[in-house]
């Protein structure tokens, strides 16, 4: 790849860490009508194309975040189509990647493959917020509170109005309400974190 | 180590709480049992989900879908109309630059006056069962909740809210649908007694959330708690009719 291929590649994975909205849109509009048409030709919706861009562009934005990502070996364009891919392919339950691969493409493979367990993660995320939603009010507000907002379990006290031990158990009660309406979702089987 | 130890342990472990010597104990325990390894992987999953930036990153890929699907569905420009849109569009700013104007000159309000603005009462509880609105299919189909809320409407409407209370908790005792303890809570709060309605608020798991965030960032009002109004308020979303008024209060606090 060249310096200013590179230099673009920088460029976008640095707007998406820091979610600017002109680099996406740009990547909406330079990739995903791509995306679109590659997955309603394998049998897709055009809304699943856009539920797995999405997805996609999580899980670079969570990889960018945790451990980093470096694009050496192909455009970003490139890149994303193959992770849409990847990603579609997962969702058909596909056992083997199958998509169409250009020499181009096929560099990026094992860069795509490291960014599964990012992927994996989106739709864990996916399958938690589906079930936060199930949780009482008052369940929703303290791990609001607490893990969104890093509140004081004194501070969620003083807006219960009990007492700190009690709210602490609270807490741990929710979450294990929500781990276990995760862990009886089917989905979860599907979903295993690594080994 | 307890389940609840190790939920704590894994939390701090996740949000970054722990010290570099705490850090090798937990992961030499974390590798021990599969139970705290599944509590690890929970907890990472769950700070993730409820990461501020990641929300808002996905939140601000849905917007730029729906901008971009609303850009495709749009209509050929339209000249006289744009005009139109203009024309009204400059009338609202000169109208809001007034309004500005007027209220720059008055003392910010009080939580209490706030409340008063913002707390409508309706005209009735469950106008869906009223008399005037039942046929006789409408009498089949109810449910066996039903008379007991028509009861207690009656007694609202006369202005007789204490019984209304006493009838809809009466009912509670054996089977307290969410229907009514959302009226309860709702006539706890215009009784004046805006802490027994957001616990009764926060009991209920299945109704119309935005409608509960409405009630309960007004009784927090009327605790002149701003902050947990605010709070409340914040968690209305933009499909619901208490939306505008929501940021429009926000605002005012």
């Amino acid at each position: 790849m060249n310096k200013e291929a590179q230099a673009e590649n920088e460029h976008i994975l640095d707007g998406i860490r820091h979610g600017d909205d002109a680099v996406i849109k740009k990547i909406f509009a330079g990739c995903l009508p791509s995306v679109k048409s590659l997955i309603v030709r394998q049998g897709g919706l055009e809304e699943d194309a856009e539920d797995v861009f999405m997805d996609a562009l999580e899980a670079i934005y969570n990889q960018l975040h945790a451990t980093g990502l470096k694009l050496e070996r192909a455009a970003f364009k490139t890149y994303l189509t193959q992770v849409c891919l990847f990603q579609w392919s997962k969702k058909k339950r596909k056992k083997k990647w199958e998509s169409p691969v250009t020499n181009d493409e096929l560099v990026v493979q094992k860069d795509t493959l490291d960014l599964s367990e990012s992927l994996a993660e989106v739709d864990r995320i996916k399958l938690f917020r589906m079930k936060i939603d199930l949780l009482g009010l008052e369940c929703r507000n303290i791990l609001k509170w607490f893990v969104e907002e890093c509140r004081s379990m004194k501070e969620i006290a003083g807006f219960l109005n009990i007492s700190e031990v009690f709210a602490r158990k609270k807490k741990f009660e929710c979450k294990q309400r929500l781990f276990r309406l995760v862990k009886e979702d089917p989905l979860y089987n599907e979903l295993k974190y690594p080994e | 180590m307890t389940t609840e130890e190790l939920d704590e342990e894994a939390e701090r472990y996740v949000s970054g709480k722990m010290e570099p010597d705490e850090l090798i104990r937990y992961e030499a325990i974390r590798r021990q049992n599969s139970e705290s390894e599944e509590i690890f992987y929970f907890n990472k999953t769950l700070y993730h989900t409820l990461n501020p930036g990641q929300k808002g990153f996905r939140k601000k890929l849905e917007t730029i879908r729906s901008e971009l699907q609303s850009t495709s569905d749009a209509k050929p420009f339209n000249r006289r109309g744009f005009i139109f849109w203009i024309a009204l569009a400059a009338g609202i700013t000169v109208l809001l630059a007034i309004l500005l104007l007027f209220n720059s000159t008055k003392s910010p309000a009080t939580p209490e006056e706030l409340y008063m603005a913002y707390m409508q009462q309706p005209v009735a509880l469950s106008p869906d069962l009223s008399p005037s609105r039942s046929g006789s299919d409408d009498s089949i189909r109810r449910k066996p909740e039903d008379s007991i809320l028509i009861k207690a409407d009656e007694f609202y409407m006369n202005g007789n809210l204490k019984e209304a209370i006493e009838v809809l908790e009466s009912e509670m005792v054996y089977s307290g649908t969410e229907r009514i303890r959302f009226q309860i809570a709702f006539l706890y709060l215009m009784t004046g007694q805006p802490r027994e309605a957001i616990f009764m608020f926060q009991s209920i798991r299945d109704y119309n959330q935005s409608e509960i965030y409405w009630y309960t960032a007004l009784a927090y009002l009327r605790m002149e708690d701003k902050e947990n109004a605010k709070a409340n308020l914040k968690l209305i979303g933009q499909d619901s009719r208490w939306y505008q008024k929501s940021r429009e209060l926000m605002n005012k606090l």
